[in-house]
């Protein structure tokens, strides 16, 4: 009975705990270079990561750029679509 | 045309001959997209594709936030339209020159981009057109549209070049 409910409760922590995905997706029009510089910006990657993640957004349609918590991940989607990037939150 | 760093504080596009200056001064108008339903949607694109009241949050309280963000952008770039895009000897072929301060670049990356994807959402253009450059004739609105999105985007690759790095 007692492993039970320990099961029961760590699924319902995981459900709650689930990270959020920010995924930005590609648009014939954001140039490769504006995207890197972006993505430097907002998420504070390198410019080798930056480009890794803009090259995947080009070949591959979209890239996970962020998982987290859902309201910091809201909040990066905003500074994204300020930058005029089309980004979504998504869960995991 | 021409484009250098002006003295370390600004960068500036010059050569400009009447039709180019013309193109530049209506990015303003590009960018509009209040008329064109395709066009907002692509300006201000939901967040979440399953999550409907995040979506509608997001309406109510996100995008009057960059709609302001996004006028402001333009509202600088309109400035230095009026005040920095001048004319030099009127008989030259290439008598125009537009220089904007670094404190504006990443306005005029905003309202640049904004104007390419009204454009390019206004006009419903194919990927195949979009990778076409620059067109050798305007023979319609939408050869010209095509135009503005090439040079507009040959524009923010060269403001891109003068932008200091991100610091994280």
């Amino acid at each position: 009975m007692a492993d039970t409910l320990t099961e029961e409760k760590t699924s319902t922590e995981e459900a709650v705990d689930r990270p959020w995905n920010v995924l930005v997706h590609n648009d014939p029009i954001n140039l490769m270079s504006y995207v890197t510089m972006v993505f430097q910006r907002v998420l504070g990657f390198s410019r080798q990561r930056a480009e890794k993640h803009m090259m995947e957004v080009h070949k591959r349609g979209r890239s996970v750029v962020w998982t987290g918590e859902r309201e910091k991940g809201e909040m990066i989607v905003q500074q994204l679509h300020g930058y005029l990037l089309l980004a979504t939150i998504e869960k995991d | 045309m021409k484009f250098f760093n002006y003295e370390g504080k600004a960068a500036e596009f010059s050569g400009i001959d009447p039709f180019l200056a013309e193109v530049i001064r209506q990015i303003l108008r590009a960018a509009n997209s209040e008329d064109n339903a395709a066009a907002r949607a692509r300006i201000f694109s939901s967040p979440s594709a399953e999550n409907d009241e995040l979506a509608r949050d997001w309406e109510e309280l996100v995008v009057p936030e960059l709609a302001t963000q996004f006028e402001d952008a333009i509202s600088l770039l309109e400035t230095d339209l009026t005040e920095n895009l001048t004319m030099g000897n009127e008989e030259e072929d290439f008598p125009y020159s537009l220089r904007i301060p670094f404190a504006h670049i990443d306005a005029w990356l905003s309202g640049l981009n904004q104007a390419r994807l009204v454009l390019a959402a206004r006009h419903d253009f194919s990927d195949e057109e979009l990778s076409g450059g620059i067109q050798p004739q305007l023979a319609s609105l939408r050869d010209l549209a095509l135009y503005q999105i090439a040079i507009y985007g040959w524009m923010q690759e060269l403001l891109l070049t003068v932008l200091p790095p991100p610091t994280a």
